[in-house]
């Protein structure tokens, strides 16, 4: 005889599993931006930071800043650190050809950062740098109302 | 008798269980506190350029910067910024570049246009019309009424 409890069991045992937590982290939904908010170039921007053990860097010769006829979105990396650093060194060098550097914790903006899915945008000053966190549920919103999401 | 019970009291619990991490993980979805955006929509056939806003708030200065708004068109509305910070502005100059290469500045007022300003969630639309801006507020749900409808999420 079947038992009368076992769609429910089933039921209740998926959704235990899975939730409905948007924001949980899935392989593939994590990715990095890299945007200039100033209005020149910034030349030998260094990102660096420890991925399992090893250091991982990557560098822009120039960065461009957005020009006024387009959204600036920024350059995209589908490569992610996995997890996300918990500290992230970078180096750049403004358009007067100044040194800039800073060092970022990356924990202490995502508190809950193995929970995060999105876009994480490295926006570059000319004097400063900072985090934004685009999550996923953001972007899916904005798609979803015909908006494009400007960091 | 007692397998069976067991089975349902076992059920129960995990229904129970499903349905509270659920409700956590649908509630952490969401920025907590943060419930509105900065949204730009075009409505003149041209795009606009160099579009930024600015405010002072609490002794400290807020720049957005959103580079081109293209026409809204169809289904596509305009560009949303991510950064939301409260309080939300009483002003705000918005910056703005026209065709023919004008830039043009203008000063609208924004908190005062939001009713039940401590309890709305939505977008602050900031709309670009040729004679200017106006600031047009519109909650989430009425957005996702209209798409779940099929029009556009601001007709």
């Amino acid at each position: 005889m079947r038992h009368p409890g076992r769609p429910l069991f089933l039921l209740s045992t998926t959704l235990f599993v899975t939730g409905c937590n948007s924001d949980a982290f899935r392989a593939g939904t994590l990715s990095y931006q890299v945007q200039n908010g100033s209005p020149a170039a910034l030349n030998d921007v260094e990102i660096r930071w420890r991925e399992d053990g090893y250091d991982v860097s990557n560098h822009i010769h120039q960065l461009l800043p957005a020009r006024d006829d387009e959204v600036p979105f920024g350059r995209y990396y589908n490569y992610a650190p996995l997890p996300i650093p918990a500290i992230v060194d970078l180096e750049w060098k403004s358009s007067d050809g100044q040194q800039h550097a800073k060092r970022i914790e990356v924990d202490r903006l995502l508190p809950q950062k193995w929970r995060f899915s999105g876009t994480i945008c490295l926006k570059f000053f000319d004097s400063d740098v900072c985090v934004i966190p685009v999550p996923r549920w953001m972007e899916e919103r904005n798609q979803r109302l015909g908006k494009a999401t400007v960091p | 008798m007692l397998l069976l019970n067991d089975s349902v009291k076992l059920s129960r619990l995990l229904t129970a269980l499903a349905i509270t991490s659920a409700c956590i993980g649908c509630a952490s979805a969401e920025r907590e506190g943060v419930h509105y955006d900065n949204s730009f929509r075009n409505v003149t056939p041209d795009a606009m350029t160099a579009v930024k806003i600015d405010w002072d708030s609490n002794g400290r200065h807020f720049t957005q910067q959103l580079g081109r708004v293209p026409p809204a068109v169809y289904h596509y509305v305009g560009v949303s910024a991510v950064e939301a910070p409260y309080p939300i502005p009483d002003e705000v100059i918005v910056t703005w570049k026209t065709k023919d290469g004008t830039l043009r500045h203008q000063t609208v007022k924004v908190a005062s246009r939001i009713p039940d300003i401590d309890r709305f969630k939505g977008s602050i639309f900031y709309q670009f019309s040729t004679d200017g801006v106006v600031i047009i507020p519109r909650s989430y749900a009425y957005q996702e009424r209209n798409v779940a409808q099929g029009k556009a999420a601001v007709p």
